[in-house]
């Protein structure tokens, strides 16, 4: 399910959350999908399982996941909302982005297309996470 | 948990450690770096009570660990240099070790010997180097102790071994919530594995962090300005460094990274970089920060 | 527990192979001596039960030096110390793993020996086993501690080993050279006359160090006194070792000693025993000789130090000390010549005498006379007694401090040496070993103890003798028989059967030669052994015409072995040795014993003829001639001889023996006694003074 890039520069434990997250937003983890336990994540990955189980609690305080006693983790109810909601932040490198290409004069047109490009191939998987947000709701 | 107050030990007159302070919280990997002759293998020494400290304790949940049975049959220590009797095989080596540790588990023994692929009936002598560490961490497993030390082991171990190893002392961090001690110079090698970092140096614990925490509250910064600029549009963050070359400037910034990309982009840079730093930038950017301490503080005697 | 039983296991490599060499050793020694031809001589001290163990007691230094080897690798002693044991846990197993090795083995090699003891017949003292064995554990763990001690000291082998020395050797060396120098320079004062403490046989160590060149130590090194001195230092040593092992740090590894002070104390010590060898022989400490050792220990002292420290600086400033310990041999070697002063001049007066105790002539040996047993009891206390000890006394020292070393000026065969103890009126006891000019003059003051009249007539009870020899020839029940008979026919006349304290024969014949006569000839011996109480004794008793009962018992026994034929048989030899056939190899001796020959006083005496002829002695044809003509014609008569067991009249004993040098064969006729005629006994006579006339040319 994860996998760890050991010789980049980010931190386990941010990839950790940044893969979750990933995860999340594609619909790959469902709300519901348990997370695999520390032990055989340290195990698969032979990563410490001290920074892996600071990851899950990350998550948790986040409200991605919640701990059942007894059971694991599994991924929370408001899970796609919440990391939609953070998803928000990256607007602002979308800004970021654009300014570049202003300034290197291309035409906002060709931007804008860009984007739709985007959209139109999340139609396929957009119509489900309206359909579930409609559910929850 | 492991407490050295004010630890000293000397040798010939030179002390190899001074007033060393630090904790060691159970169930973490802890890793203590330092240079060759920093005093990791004496640290490791007086914690597993093959040493007496000259002055100050190192104390396991407050009990002097030298000479103290009961707790030393919690600890498993595992040196750079794998002593054997002579002629011996391992599973020699084994029944001297369960002549000592009441929870040696020979079955545990001859499998992991089996997993790692050693022959237990085969003299020692013949062994590789790296070999040899194996054979030293297979007993040092079987031992049913619940604290390791590793004294620069790894460092010897080829990735696969490496690996293994590893995969098994975390089973037992999880499961047992065992505490691992290993020693290293390299900080690459501890990086990965381990989840606190200690550095020795001039004997002593000058930094003692987790290492999480070092990873993420670091980071390098580059930014640059259409425009002439000096180091105050860094104002509000806190700089550990910066360097300017033309138009293009680097920082290391400690704190929050979305917090501080915020800020700086709000001053409309046409660049905007933030980079993860490696732990040793880390540690040399820590290391200057203390080498002036240390200088101000003699220089001020 | 696990402990001990890892160490039993580690300790297999040493524990094992000593163990097999030292049985199979004392199996194949023991086995030889005992079932051998000269049994009497096989045990005669309890340290010679086993020899081999006082070797093995050597071994206590390679358990220990095994035992702790990773005191002297950084690497091991660190895994050591790193396991759940405590620094005592650690020593006492090994303590405990080595006690067991080598106590075993001592105990299955005496036990080995005791087996064929009983199997052999041979006589034994039984107390000697125990005892041997107690002695030989505490011996081996003295070397142990001493060796763990060094080791608990030391951090590479070979300061261990120095220390280990120092430890073991330099105290009894001392010792040995200081109780060494008196013995060189009082020649009245032997190694038995030293008190306890100066004795080396006290201690174990020296000991049998020192047994090996004395013989006179070996039967009094084992003994429950010895043992039980000994047990206190092994028992310090195996507290101290303790004691150091526990304080010894694990960076000592590798590292000589570590501590300054006993890196100093061990080359002063080393240089010392060194510069004591200047009392070995009587030496002046400002002799070529003395110069040339006080340079050696200086080298001793520099280069240990070099080699345990390589610290110049500290060798430099330990010079003091190599001063320090010049002056203390110095010192030692007044000391000596104080206390031989003191020696010297102790000559007490008659009136300050007590008594005299005469410890036996035959003390130095190995095993004693029954008579030495009963003697060294008696305390003499006539005024007589005194006055001629203390005057023998006085007149060795004044000789010696005239001429510096001790003789007579003339030399008479009834001169003696003896050890005697003399116990002053204050209490204090000197022992000193002195010549008696006349040995019949000290006999006669002696007769005048009663107790001593009783006990050169005792014989030791039957059942206190194990074995008995007469000759090859007879059984056992034929040597018994004639013991007994000697034994009541001598207690019956009063008799003294032991050839020491008889009257000696004073008897010169017409031509001035010593000759026994009459009752003083001698037939035959018998020789005893046995033990009485936790003493081996012998005796070589002597068969003589005073007991003229067992004299003829003994020529009855031999003469039931007379073959048939037997003339025939010497006919043919000597026919064969008179023939060019005889080879040079090949030979003939006939003996013949002449017993109550009468001389002009009308005495009689014992005459010796031998003839001898081989091959080789036939290239002499003036030699051959005469041997072969005296052959025949003693023969001639000799043939016409009767057995006979009548002491009254002469007769001969007869015997004699062919020998092939090539092919060993080896033909013994018994021997056997025979009388003759009255004319051939004339005929006899003429014939022996015509050979001994005929040979003196």
């Amino acid at each position: 399910m994860f996998h760890i890039d050991r010789f980049g520069r980010q931190p386990i434990y941010e990839q950790i959350i940044e893969q979750a997250l990933q995860l999340v937003a594609s619909g790959v983890l469902k709300p519901g999908d348990q997370l695999p336990s520390v032990r055989s994540l340290s195990q698969a990955l032979s990563t410490n399982p001290n920074t892996l189980q600071k990851a899950y609690t990350e998550l948790e305080r986040r409200g991605i996941t919640m701990s059942v006693p007894g059971s694991g983790r599994f991924i929370a109810n408001e899970a796609q909302r919440l990391v939609a909601v953070g998803m928000e932040g990256l607007l602002l490198e979308v800004t970021a982005l654009s300014q570049k290409l202003a300034a290197a004069a291309i035409p906002e047109s060709k931007v804008q297309a860009a984007v739709h490009l985007a959209y139109s191939k999340d139609k396929l998987a957009a119509p489900e996470a309206k359909a579930s947000a409609e559910k929850d709701t | 948990m492991i407490t050295a107050k004010n630890l000293t030990k000397r040798f010939s007159d030179v002390a190899a450690l001074h007033n060393l302070n630090c904790q060691i919280p159970n169930g973490c990997v802890y890793g203590l770096v330092g240079a060759n002759g920093a005093g990791k293998s004496t640290f490791l020494r007086l914690a597993t009570g093959v040493y007496k400290p000259d002055e100050g304790d190192i104390t396991l949940d407050g009990t002097p660990v030298f000479e103290n049975i009961t707790l030393k049959k919690r600890f498993a220590f595992v040196s750079d240099e794998f002593w054997a009797m002579p002629q011996s095989s391992m599973e020699r080596m084994a029944s001297l070790y369960s002549a000592a540790y009441d929870a040696f588990d020979h079955k545990r023994f001859t499998s992991l010997a089996k997993e790692f692929g050693l022959d237990t009936g085969r003299a020692i002598a013949t062994f590789s180097k790296g070999m040899r560490r194996q054979a030293a961490t297979i007993l040092a497993l079987s031992t049913g102790a619940d604290h390791y030390f590793f004294d620069e082991t790894f460092d010897g171990l080829d990735p696969v071994m490496r690996n293994l190893v590893k995969q098994l002392l975390y089973a037992q961090v999880v499961d047992t919530g065992a505490t691992v001690i290993i020693s290293s110079h390299s900080l690459r090698e501890l990086e990965d594995t381990c989840d606190q970092l200690a550095l020795l140096y001039q004997g002593g614990i000058v930094m003692q962090s987790d290492v999480s925490d070092l990873k993420t509250s670091l980071f390098k910064l580059q930014i640059a300005f259409g425009h002439d600029f000096d180091k105050t549009v860094f104002d509000g963050l806190e700089l550990l460094s910066y360097t300017r070359q033309g138009s293009v400037a680097n920082a290391v910034v400690r704190g929050d990274k979305e917090k501080s990309r915020a800020l700086m982009q709000q001053q409309n840079p046409i660049l905007l970089e933030i980079l993860p730093v490696t732990l040793e930038e880390v540690f040399l950017f820590e290391m200057e920060a203390l080498g002036y301490a240390f200088d101000i503080t003699q220089g001020g005697n | 527990m696990k402990m001990y039983k890892e160490t039993l296991r580690k300790l297999i490599p040493i524990g094992v192979p000593l163990a097999l060499i030292t049985i199979i050793y004392t199996v194949i020694t023991s086995g030889q001596n005992y079932f051998g031809t000269y049994v009497i001589s096989a045990s005669q001290a309890a340290i010679r039960l086993a020899p081999v163990l006082v070797y093995y007691t050597l071994s206590g230094i390679l358990f220990a030096y095994y035992g702790f080897s990773y005191l002297f690798r950084r690497a091991a002693s660190d895994l050591y110390h790193s396991l759940p044991i405590s620094r005592f846990d650690l020593y006492l197993s090994t303590t405990l793993a080595t006690a067991t090795w080598m106590g075993g083995t001592i105990v299955l090699n005496l036990l080995a020996v005791l087996g064929l003891l009983l199997i052999s017949g041979c006589p034994f003292v039984p107390v000697y086993i125990p005892m041997a064995m107690l002695f030989f554990f505490v011996a081996s763990m003295l070397v142990y501690a001493a060796a763990a001690v060094g080791c608990a000291l030391s951090g590479t082998l070979l300061t261990a080993l120095a220390s280990t020395g120092i430890v073991l050797f330099v105290p009894r060396f001392i010792q040995f050279i200081v109780a060494r120098g008196v013995v060189a320079r009082v020649p009245i004062v032997g190694w038995l006359d030293l008190p306890a403490l100066l004795n080396p046989a006290s201690n174990i160590a020296t000991g049998m160090v020192v047994m090996q060149s004395r013989q006179v130590f070996v039967s009094r090194i084992i003994n429950m006194p010895n043992t039980l001195y000994s047990m206190l230092p092994m028992l310090v040593l195996l507290l101290l070792g303790a004691w150091l092992f526990i304080r010894r740090s694990s960076e000592t590894a590798e590292k000589g000693t570590g501590r300054k002070v006993w890196i100093i104390a061990t080359a002063s010590l080393l240089a010392l025993a060194a510069l004591l060898l200047i009392t070995v022989d009587n030496h002046r400490l400002l002799s070529m000789y003395g110069v040339a050792l006080v340079a050696i220990a200086f080298l001793v002292f520099v280069v240990y130090q070099f080699i345990a420290s390589r610290n110049i600086k500290q060798i430099l400033f330990s010079t003091p000390w190599f001063l320090l310990t010049c002056a203390v041999a110095f010192a030692l070697s007044l000391g000596i010549d104080a206390t031989v002063e003191n020696i010297l001049g102790k000559t007490p007066a008659p009136t300050e005498i007590a008594s005299v105790q005469f410890r036996g002539h035959d003390e130095k040996m190995d095993n004693l006379e029954y008579t030495t047993v009963l003697l060294q009891e008696i305390d003499y206390t006539a005024d007589s007694m005194k006055k001629y000890v203390s005057e023998t006394l006085a007149d060795a020292v004044d000789r010696i401090k005239e001429k510096d070393f001790y003789a007579f000026d003339v030399y008479s065969q009834y001169q003696t040496i003896e050890p005697i103890a003399i116990t002053l009126t204050s209490g204090e006891t000197i022992k000193r070993t002195i010549e008696f000019k006349n040995v019949m003059e000290l006999n006669a003051l002696r007769e005048e103890d009663p107790f001593f009249q009783a006990a050169i007539r005792a014989f030791p009870t039957l059942d206190s003798i194990q074995y008995i020899n007469s000759d090859i020839l007879l059984t056992k029940e034929e040597s018994l028989a004639l013991l007994t008979s000697f034994i009541s026919e001598s207690q019956k006349n009063g008799l003294v059967p032991n050839s020491y304290y008889r009257p000696r024969s004073q008897y010169l014949d017409d031509r001035g030669y010593a000759l026994e006569v009459n009752g003083d000839q001698t037939v035959g011996r018998i020789s005893i052994a046995g033990y009485v109480a936790d003493k081996r004794i012998y005796e070589y008793y002597t068969l003589r015409m005073e007991t003229p009962e067992t004299a003829a018992l003994m020529m009855r026994t031999y003469n039931a072995y007379i073959k048939e034929g037997m003339f025939d048989r010497l006919a043919q030899a000597l026919k064969h040795m008179a023939s060019p056939l005889a080879i040079e190899r090949e030979s003939l001796s006939v003996n013949l014993d002449f017993y109550n020959l009468t001389n002009q006083r009308g005495d009689r005496y014992t005459q010796s003829v031998n003839l001898y002829i081989s091959g080789y002695t036939k290239h002499d044809e003036a030699y051959a001639d005469i041997y072969l003509t005296y052959l025949e014609k003693f023969v001639e008569i000799i043939k016409r001889g009767t057995p006979t067991d009548n002491t009254d009249r002469m007769f001969v004993r007869f015997d004699w023996f062919e020998y092939d040098g090539t092919s060993h064969r080896h033909e013994q006729e018994p021997a056997c006694y025979l009388a003759f005629s009255q004319e051939d006994e004339l005929a006899l006579q003429a014939l022996i003074i015509e050979w001994q006339t005929a040979t003196m040319v």
